[in-house]
């Protein structure tokens, strides 16, 4: 018989909660900084081959370098949609549970962003606020 | 950069759901079911009126509406009628209706899928990996193999619903299969999978290794999607990754049965969770809520929600101690029924699957951390992550 037993030795995990790497300006700054080459790598190649993996982890973690990019897909879209149910509206991570907001044709082309653009989670953010101020003062 | 650091904003409650089995009828012969017989008990739509105008005074705001079996597909009629009435009391109450099918997808046709499609109905698809692996304990009921009639149900609504999202459950019956399943799975354009151990299984210890030793193939195969620039998303390992990114699980994320979230009978019985209603024989009815043909109402009965709600709260001392209670769904209500007859009480390969999926979690997300991972980075850490908030009036 299988009982309840909690893990002997247990490790906090080495990537951080979100609000911890938040408050952590310097942090904030290194993962910007390798969303932002992602984004020119996006600009630059457009739609090309999709990047490998880099051949090694690099031995100081998120170095705007080393960090690989990842060219956008149609499935970018509705996954965008499919967990910002689940982080903003949906949540419940309950085993089996899904997301019911996102329903997008499976021939969306996702446009890459112009430079100066705001990171697809900030403009979505804006709307988030705008529309909870709305649903507040409703 | 203010707008990426920006803090977490206050998100819509989670809708109340309703989960309403219309029929105890099923076309499979699933080895692992825990329905019960498979009788032709189905909703009397008289029963399903009521329960949903309760439902509608107390959502508090937002109401899903979950569409459940027995197999639902085998009362279509059914399932529309009760839709279209719901979709028009949605309308003049002024509350945002969703809905949620889960089905064998044997019955689903390309009519019945725009259907559910048009109506805000996503589709969640029972089936378990390849053809050996899904019919070894899902066959049809009158016997043979479901897997070519599942496969074609489910092409039908992933052509519809990209984001159509799969359960196999895990048994120890198919679980050296489980990283095959994935690799099936994700070759038929699935980018949403569950994995949902049976908990009323009859797990041993070599049972519970080979899922571990599963898991992390799994892990392997999230991590090459990712790494391709592909999402996927998938149960456990995502919604572990999840916890440890928003720093532990909220009330909001944890079982809501019997709170935000209630399953009717075709008998009329309240229930905590659609897993919970089972055959609705004696066994079952001890954790009825009541009759919505019998409560004034029309509702569950307030006493007996408050004694489940304090049964609920009897967490074991092992749980309460446990370093990783705040990513754990011990308290699943309906696994804890199914594994040890108590509400409070998971069983102990509960225990151990999820210590497992937190391992395995945590290893693949360090390693996307580490790499600079674009693709995680964006859908993991930079989408507002909103705090639970609990509207006033709701159930």
């Amino acid at each position: 018989m299988i009982t309840l037993q909690a893990p002997v030795h247990y490790a906090e995990p080495a990537y951080p909660v979100r609000a911890d790497l938040l408050a952590d300006q310097v942090a904030v700054r290194r993962v910007a900084s390798a969303l932002a080459a992602s984004t020119l790598t996006l600009l630059l190649g457009g739609c090309g081959p999709m990047p490998s993996r880099p051949e090694k982890a690099p031995a100081t973690p998120m170095t705007p370098e080393s960090s690989p990019s990842a060219a956008p897909t149609a499935v970018d879209s509705y996954t965008s949609c499919m967990l910002s149910a689940l982080l903003m509206g949906g949540r419940g991570f309950v085993a089996g549970m899904v997301p019911t907001t996102c329903r997008l044709p499976p021939t969306t082309v996702v446009a890459p962003a112009q430079p100066g653009a705001e990171p697809d989670s900030a403009s979505a953010s804006k709307t988030q606020r705008k529309s909870a101020a709305e649903t507040a003062a409703r | 950069m203010d707008e990426l650091t920006a803090g977490a904003i206050a998100a819509p409650e989670p809708p109340m759901e309703l989960m309403l089995v219309l029929t105890h009828a099923c076309n499979l012969a699933c080895d692992y079911c825990y329905a019960g017989p498979k009788d032709g008990r189905a909703m009397p739509e008289a029963v399903a009126r009521r329960g949903i105008a309760w439902v509608f005074d107390h959502c508090g705001g937002r109401l899903l509406l979950g569409w459940f079996g027995g197999e639902p597909l085998l009362r279509w009629d059914l399932l529309t009628a009760l839709h279209g009435h719901a979709a028009g009391e949605a309308r003049s109450r002024r509350i945002p209706l969703s809905g949620t099918l889960t089905t064998n997808a044997t019955l689903l046709t390309a009519d019945r899928m725009a259907w559910l499609a048009d109506h805000g109905i996503t589709v969640a698809v029972s089936i378990d990996g390849d053809a050996e692996t899904h019919d070894r304990l899902r066959p049809l009921a009158s016997g043979g193999s479901s897997f070519s009639a599942v496969r074609a149900g489910l092409r039908v609504a992933l052509d519809r619903q990209p984001m159509t999202h799969t359960v196999s459950v895990v048994h120890p019956g198919n679980v050296p299969n489980l990283d095959r399943t994935v690799g099936f799975l994700l070759e038929e354009g699935v980018r949403q999978i569950s994995l949902s151990p049976d908990p009323s299984a009859d797990w041993d210890s070599r049972g519970l290794e080979i899922y571990r030793e599963q898991l992390e193939l799994v892990g392997e195969r999230w991590l090459g999607e990712f790494r391709a620039g592909r999402e996927v998303w998938i149960e456990p390992l995502d919604g572990k990754i999840i916890s440890r990114v928003k720093g532990g699980l909220e009330n909001c994320d944890r079982c809501a049965a019997g709170t935000r979230r209630l399953a009717l009978a075709p008998s009329g019985n309240w229930y905590p969770c659609e897993r919970m209603v089972g055959a609705d024989g004696d066994r079952e009815r001890f954790w009825a809520l009541g009759n919505t043909l019998e409560t004034m109402d029309g509702g569950p009965d307030p006493m007996t929600v408050a004694v489940l709600r304090a049964q609920q709260k009897d967490v074991p001392a092992e749980c309460r101690r446990c370093p990783l209670g705040n990513r754990c769904h011990y308290g699943c209500s309906c696994s804890n029924v199914l594994a040890t007859g108590t509400i409070a009480t998971p069983g102990g390969a509960m225990c151990a699957a999820e210590q497992a999926a937190i391992a395995v979690a945590d290893r693949v997300a360090v390693a996307l951390w580490q790499e600079g991972n674009p693709l995680f980075l964006r859908r993991r850490y930079f989408l507002e992550v909103g705090r639970c908030t609990r509207r006033k009036g709701s159930f």
